[in-house]
């Protein structure tokens, strides 16, 4: 498979300034000589993009907005160590981003903890299973089907499918090969699939087969 | 409807297509597959089903209400902070490396350092330094060769009579004032 990018980057709703104050490389060099208001341009620049991703991973709005608060805080202390020859874009999505899955995580351990205690109001519904009580909008039935997916696969769908960045710019942002995230976005997209037309066709989890559990685990 | 193994490859790139994610090459080349493999025409259709549903699903949530904006509470936090200060990189092993080299530095001190009431071992006379150390330090104060036998600005300072270490001369015991138990002497 190569690597290649028909779909070109200016399909993808790219990773660039949109407010004034200078390039991004200029305003990260006047953070660093002390200048705390070019921090407010990258902030303005950004926080809309950073925010409307997180919300594809966490849905909630406050806790999205939590979490790119956290994340530009992070990218202030950790300038220092951003590479001034690489794009900004991408490095503080990448904050956004594994903060936002370590996030995940954690509260994914506190649902498997809940799952033990006696009230079901902390159960959490099997996404693969359409609840027949429910009349899911398409946009709930995707996130539900996006959640039961692994998260390597989950994140470069909501990546590249929901957010559209090109496959560089996911590359970049979780720190990975171009070729890889190909590999990866075909079989996420195959995966997505299988697990969307099961939902259609309203089968229950239990009737899953033996390969698709497996891809799930994967 | 038959699946060849060959067909897994194409799947991928039937993937690939579906976000218009493939380039000319393996277009033309999964084209001419599709053309005579009815299974992977029945998985095009499936996967491009999948991805129209995650398309709109991008559409739907594409301009969401992010709120106002995060700067105004960003600066006032930022002010107590350095930009690219390598804090996080600081704080967390410092203390734990201070503590494990307290630690060491008092497991030494306990195993291998002198006992304050005996002499530093530079102090120690030649004969006590022997390959019998440890039979050697329980030797008779008063042998020949022992710590008495040192001149008295070379013997050893007990701690609790001088702050100064091993080498601080020895000051004369003050001696504490006597009082008169006597009722005539008031
Ligand atoms: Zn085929």
């Amino acid at each position: 498979m190569k690597v290649c990018m028909s779909k070109p980057d200016t399909d993808s709703t790219e990773i660039q300034p949109l407010v004034g104050g200078g390039s991004d490389a200029r305003l990260v060099e006047e953070v660093r000589r002390g200048d705390r208001e070019a921090f407010g341009h990258l902030v303005r620049r950004y926080e809309e993009r950073l925010i409307s991703v997180i919300m594809r991973f966490v849905r909630d709005r406050e806790t999205a907005r939590d979490l790119a608060q956290e994340t530009l805080f992070r990218a202030y202390e950790r300038l220092d160590q951003f590479d001034p020859s690489r794009r900004f874009g991408p490095w503080l999505f990448r904050i956004g981003v594994n903060l936002t899955l370590d996030h995940l995580r954690q509260r994914k351990r506190r649902i498997w903890t809940n799952l033990f205690s006696d009230s079901p109001a902390d159960r959490v519904p099997d996404p693969a299973t359409p609840d027949p009580r429910q009349a899911l909008d398409l946009e709930q039935e995707v996130r539900a089907v996006l959640d039961v997916l692994p998260e390597k696969y989950r994140t470069v769908l909501v990546l590249r499918d929901l957010e559209n960045f090109s496959t560089s710019e996911i590359a970049a942002i979780v720190n990975r090969r171009e070729p890889t995230i190909r590999w990866r976005l075909a079989e996420a997209r195959g995966l997505f699939q299988k697990v969307w037309l099961r939902r259609q066709q309203g089968k229950s989890a239990a009737a899953f087969d033996e390969g698709l559990s497996d891809d799930l685990e994967a | 409807m038959i699946w060849k193994p060959k067909c897994a490859r194409y799947r991928l790139l039937l993937a690939l297509e579906a976000g218009h994610d493939l380039d000319e090459q393996d277009h033309a080349e999964l084209g001419c597959h599709v053309a005579q493999c009815p299974a992977c025409r029945e998985y095009r259709n499936q996967v491009q089903a999948g991805y129209r549903a995650l398309e709109q699903a991008g559409r739907a949530g594409c301009s969401p209400d992010t709120g106002p904006s995060l700067w105004p509470g960003v600066k006032v936090a930022l002010s107590v902070r350095q930009p690219g200060a390598p804090r996080e990189l600081w704080v967390g092993w410092v203390p734990a490396v201070a503590l494990a080299a307290a630690c060491m530095f008092l497991i030494y001190i306990v195993h291998t350092g002198p006992s304050f009431d005996e002499p530093p071992r530079s102090l120690r006379p030649r004969q006590i330094q022997s390959a019998f150390e440890p039979f050697a330090e329980v030797a008779p104060q008063n042998v020949p060769g022992s710590v008495s036998d040192l001149p008295p600005s070379m013997r050893p300072v007990p701690h609790w009579v001088s702050d100064g270490g091993w080498n601080t001369p020895l000051e004369p015991v003050r001696r504490l004032p006597t009082y008169s138990t006597d009722p005539r002497s008031f």
